[in-house]
């Protein structure tokens, strides 16, 4: 009877050790296995956006202009996609740092990889998000030109621009990009972002004269078209650490030309502007945001009307 | 008559150890050759991973080289009469020779930038000593190798005659050159 009773008591158990060791050592490797496809499909992921993001930097590079004044372009991205635009002051130029995320399997893919470039200067909101993308970009002179601004928005962001100067509207309808609308007819469309000349009960107010970009809270200065477009498709962090990028490219733009009217000198060619220029980069060194704009003003339109009426012309 | 004492139960606990050992063996072999399987697929990703920043350094050169002389550093702006494409200053080059160019090495994110007058020709490297007596101008000389595009240029300076100074205009080309991806 305790024979049978103990041999009933196998039977309930009857799991011998090298069963459970290969079950436990199985469940291992199977758990291994599922942990190492995860983490190569988040890699593959990781790597798509990085490739993503490089190759949309690289798109950027016909937007430098030679002649034109404005030129658009339009992106389309094989999946939804989701652009963090950061920028950085470290360094001689600072970067422009952005970063892509793809939408895929309905997630997205948060892979963190940034993508850093110091020859471009992308205005636009913290994160723009959708298929498609228009990007426009305008060359920026201080009085030099200095680089192009690029202005990015995504493709269902619409503009509507109300009673701008004839020299900006007529810019915009050139440039023809349909997420940007002149005139009345869109003012009472709730879709569009109203950006008005003078009223300010919009949702950006432009001071065309007084050189200022008002979004809620926030005001952003500007000297030229191309800065005010800036302040007008970016937020105002963006916006002031473009502008303080942009301010160490005059820098040294400064002085490359300065250093040009030297060794010019030698032929003949006498500039009018040297001294003006290393006044202007002793007041670049003590640019802090775009509120110092208005210090450096008077310098630059001397600058230029000196370089524009000088026989010997350094730019 | 021998009488073989047997001991069943050590036998059969020996016979459990033996077949515990050829599951460990099998184990190990299997994990092995899943690391294996799992070197070969990361090498083939890897691979993958170094053949698309190629790509994408070959691409950046490709659009760059045709917009490169149209960067401020290096372009003739209003300097030469009128707004030219594709005209590099070489009074400017020279000025970028002589200010810190190393910090322009990162900014257009290429190893090295040559611009080489065409016609007339002349294999002499630029110095500061020998301007504008020369045909080449090397921007960040950097010694490694690497694969370069090629684009046609104007390249204008100001040169001097009997006190009075005019525009010279040559026909050159512009070679940039990008690292291989190690």
């Amino acid at each position: 009877m305790l024979h049978n009773l103990h041999k009933k008591r196998r039977g309930f158990l009857d799991i011998s050790f090298s069963w459970i060791f290969a079950i436990i050592i199985g469940a291992m490797i199977i758990a291994a296995a599922v942990y190492g496809v995860s983490k190569f499909s988040k890699i593959e992921e990781t790597k798509s956006s990085a490739i993503s993001a490089t190759d949309f930097t690289i798109l950027l590079n016909p937007l430098e202009t030679s002649v034109e004044s404005a030129k658009s372009i339009y992106i389309k991205m094989p999946v939804e996609s989701r652009i963090k635009n950061t920028c950085s002051l470290a360094g001689v130029f600072g970067n422009q740092v952005l970063s892509l995320d793809e939408y895929i399997k309905n997630k997205w893919s948060n892979s963190g990889v940034r993508t850093y470039s110091e020859n471009k200067y992308i205005f636009s909101k913290g994160i723009v998000e959708g298929k498609g993308f228009y990007i426009f970009s305008k060359p920026f002179e201080f009085p030099f030109k200095v680089s192009n601004l690029m202005y990015l928005t995504q493709e269902d962001e619409k503009y509507c621009f109300v009673d701008p100067p004839v020299k900006i509207k007529k810019e915009l309808i050139e440039l023809n990009q349909p997420n940007l609308k002149v005139g009345t007819n869109c003012l009472n469309d709730e879709s569009y972002t109203k950006v008005c000349y003078g009223n300010t009960k919009c949702d950006i107010t432009v001071g065309y004269k007084s050189k200022f970009v008002k979004k809620g809270k926030d005001v952003m200065y500007f000297k030229g078209d191309s800065l005010m477009y800036a302040a007008i498709f970016s937020d105002k962090r963006n916006y002031e650490c473009q502008l303080g990028r942009l301010m160490k490219r005059v820098q040294k733009l400064t002085e490359i030309y300065e250093e040009k009217a030297l060794n010019i000198q030698a032929v003949g060619c006498v500039s009018g502007v040297l001294t003006d220029l290393g006044t202007l980069r002793v007041l670049l060194d003590s640019y802090k945001d775009s509120e110092d704009l208005v210090v450096l003003e008077n310098q630059i339109e001397e600058i230029e009307t000196i370089n524009d009426y000088s026989k010997c012309k350094l730019w | 008559m021998i009488i073989q004492n047997v001991n069943y139960g050590k036998m059969k606990k020996r016979k459990g150890q033996v077949k515990i050992q050829q599951m460990a063996f099998m184990i190990v072999a299997l994990t092995i050759l899943f690391v294996i399987v799992g070197l070969f697929i990361a090498s083939i990703s890897l691979s993958n991973l170094k053949e698309a920043k190629e790509i994408a350094n070959e691409k950046n050169v490709q659009t760059l080289v045709s917009k490169i002389a149209n960067y401020p550093e290096l372009s003739c702006e209003n300097a030469f009469g009128r707004d030219r494409a594709n005209c590099i200053d070489s009074d400017k080059l020279l000025a970028l020779m002589k200010i810190g160019q190393k910090d322009y090495q990162k900014f257009w994110g290429v190893s090295a930038i040559e611009v080489r007058k065409i016609y007339p020709s002349d294999n002499t490297t630029c110095t500061i000593e020998n301007y504008p007596n020369c045909g080449i101008i090397k921007l960040f000389s950097d010694k490694s190798m690497g694969n370069d595009r090629s684009s046609f240029v104007t390249l204008c300076r100001k040169e001097g005659f009997h006190g009075a100074f005019y525009d010279k205009c040559e026909l050159a080309k512009i070679i940039v050159r990008f690292e291989d991806v190690k």
